[in-house]
């Protein structure tokens, strides 16, 4: 029932009510004159009022008449808001029934970050029931560690108060966050967060969470797997290579030209197949959070001049031009030498891959001190800024969101080259972000692509996520 | 007890591995005894008195690493230098190994037979 309407019935019904009580006054004046004077003397008086008489009777029944509409009509109405506000009701249970039976948790706060809503999920998985939890701060109860099991900053923690209206925030599985619950004991979770938005501002928050400890279990196992498929593969590999060395080295007895080259050619069959394995091996460390990563002093010039070198022939092979230019004496950097390397090593080799005859490969290594700008983005501290550009095919624009997903591989180069393993970016970042930089590109198919990678002067791990 | 050939211990359970090292010791002029486990490991360190061992770390009876543990608490075997070949690289693998008193860690993918001899003589020559 609208309001107007509600009021309408009302201005109606009062007004019944005010010529009722009209007719009353009358009513009680009548009365008053027969009790005081008798009743004769008001008989009289009324008849002298003949004139008026009937009107105030018809008055009288007029208003009679419209009290008993109006009460009909206030009933109805009433009788329906009634009936509404039951409906209410049990839209109101079914909602709640619903939100208390969803197979996630979910936990509101209001504005001030205070929980106000917490579900029977919710209840099971934190371990906190919603009464107790009620009226307490989002972030004593919904308690979330990173992957190293450190507490999430106050300043991260999604349910904190006084977010924007479009507030979002994700928690995926990789990188993995955990949930404390009453008892301390935690487990891998995703999670959304989003502000509950009325009248255009924040009022609130709403998480809905689940329970990821089968999904990372069967993840890891998977993982582990790949690691240990990777490893025992490394064994014949090994025995393939060590025949083949004494092959080459005439230890059987000496070999003719034609020989030599099979020989060669199978020595570098097996090595590719023993760098595709190291390969599969770091991804599977990558993603148990089991890669080592050393602090040294690593001077990026001369890792980058090892790479280009042997890069050479290949450049050669494919007669692309290679540019260079390095900022002299460039500060050296704390940082895992060989992984450096391999991210040089990648985008490098990615440029040379796919980029067609003729083309450029330029690539770029400067000093960037807080506050410059590296590209399109700001510095935040004092970083090296490595450019890898090329005048090659280019990522397609629907897929630049895949780019650093594992085992992505571009439409338009699949059938062009078929040696890529979509493992190399995905490694190229993990160990970017393990070194606390940052990776990313711009590309126009057809045109050519530019990876950009800033390195902080001091390897520092960076919080990842949200 | 020493001879001028100098005596190798290989300690590998594969045998195309074995194989292939004992033909590339062999023309390196080194004589080569090999083992496939731990135990059998231990029994020739005491009884054929090698100058050097190379030490596979999965295998079975006796893993690399409780050889390689057993060996070090020995006082006459403690000595003898061990270079451990293995295919594990993880860096705790690597720590763990050297800890117990090996000379060297290598992951046979990544050398060839030539850099692995190599590496026998300059601990030799040491």
């Amino acid at each position: 029932m609208s309001s107007r309407s509600w009021e309408a019935e009302r201005r109606f019904l009062f007004l019944c009510l005010f010529a009722f009580g009209l007719a009353d006054l009358f009513l009680l004046g009548f009365l008053a004159l027969g009790f005081w004077q008798g009743f004769d003397v008001a008989l009289a008086m009324l008849r002298s009022l003949s004139g008026l008489g009937p009107l105030a009777l018809g008055g009288c029944a007029l208003a009679v008449t419209g009290l008993l509409i109006g009460t009909a009509r206030y009933r109805s109405a009433f009788l329906q808001f009634a009936r509404r506000t039951r409906e209410l009701e049990k839209e109101k249970g079914r909602c709640q029934a619903l939100l208390t039976s969803l197979g996630d948790g979910v936990v509101a706060t209001d504005e001030k970050g205070r929980i106000m809503l917490m579900n029977q999920e919710a209840e099971i998985l934190l371990g906190w029931k919603a009464e107790e939890a009620h009226g307490k701060s989002g972030l004593s109860v919904v308690r979330i560690d990173d992957e190293k099991g450190r507490s999430l900053a106050r300043g991260r923690h999604p349910l904190r108060p006084g977010k924007t209206a479009r507030a979002k925030t994700v928690f995926s599985l990789l990188p993995t966050f955990y949930l404390r619950r009453k008892d301390s004991t935690r487990f891998p979770m995703v999670a959304t967060c989003a502000s509950v938005v009325s009248e255009g501002q924040a009022a609130g928050a709403v998480l809905v969470f689940r329970d990821m400890t089968r999904e990372k279990e069967v993840d890891r196992a998977k993982t582990e797997f790949v690691g240990l498929a990777s490893h025992q593969l490394r064994t014949p590999l090994t025995a393939v290579r060590w025949y083949a060395d004494m092959l080459l080295a005439g230890i059987p007895g000496a070999v003719n030209d034609k020989q030599r080259e099979y020989l060669d050619l199978l020595y570098q069959s097996n090595q590719r197949m023993v760098e595709l394995v190291d390969a599969f091996l770091r991804v599977s460390r990558i993603d148990l959070g089991t890669l080592a990563f050393k602090r040294e002093q690593v001077d990026v010039v001369r890792s980058m001049r090892a790479i280009l070198q042997e890069c050479r022939p290949v450049l050669r092979l494919r007669g692309l031009h290679l540019k260079t230019r390095f900022t002299p004496s460039l500060p050296v950097l704390q940082t895992d030498q060989k992984l450096l390397e391999i991210v040089f090593d990648n985008l490098v080799s990615n440029a040379v891959k796919y980029t067609p005859k003729s083309g450029t490969v330029t690539v770029v290594l400067e000093g960037k001190r807080a506050g410059e700008r590296a590209a399109d983005r700001a510095v935040r501290r004092a970083s090296v800024f490595l450019t890898v550009s090329d005048t090659g095919y280019g990522i397609p624009f629907h897929q630049q969101n895949q780019v650093f997903t594992k085992l992505f591989r571009a439409d338009n180069v699949i059938g062009k080259e078929t040696s890529g393993t979509g493992l190399g970016l995905y490694t190229t970042k993990a160990i970017v972000d393990q070194a606390g930089g940052e990776i990313w590109f711009r590309s126009e198919e057809g045109k050519g692509t530019a990876f950009y990678v800033l390195l902080p002067l001091k390897a520092e791990r960076s919080p990842k996520g949200t | 007890m020493k001879t001028s050939v100098k005596r190798i211990l290989v300690v590998e359970d594969d045998d195309f591995i074995l194989r292939a090292y004992t033909a590339g010791l062999e023309h390196a002029g080194y004589e080569v005894m090999t083992v496939t486990n731990g135990e059998d490991g231990l029994k020739q360190m005491r009884a054929w008195h090698p100058d050097l061992v190379l030490l596979d770390l999965i295998m079975p009876i006796k893993d690399g690493f409780e050889t390689l543990e057993e060996k070090h608490k020995d006082p006459a075997l403690k000595k003898i230098p061990t270079l451990i070949l293995s295919n594990l690289g993880q860096d705790d693998d690597i720590a763990r190994g050297l800890a117990l008193g090996a000379k060297e860690y290598f992951i046979k993918a990544n050398y060839s037979l030539p850099d692995v001899v190599k590496k026998i003589q300059d601990t030799l020559d040491t």
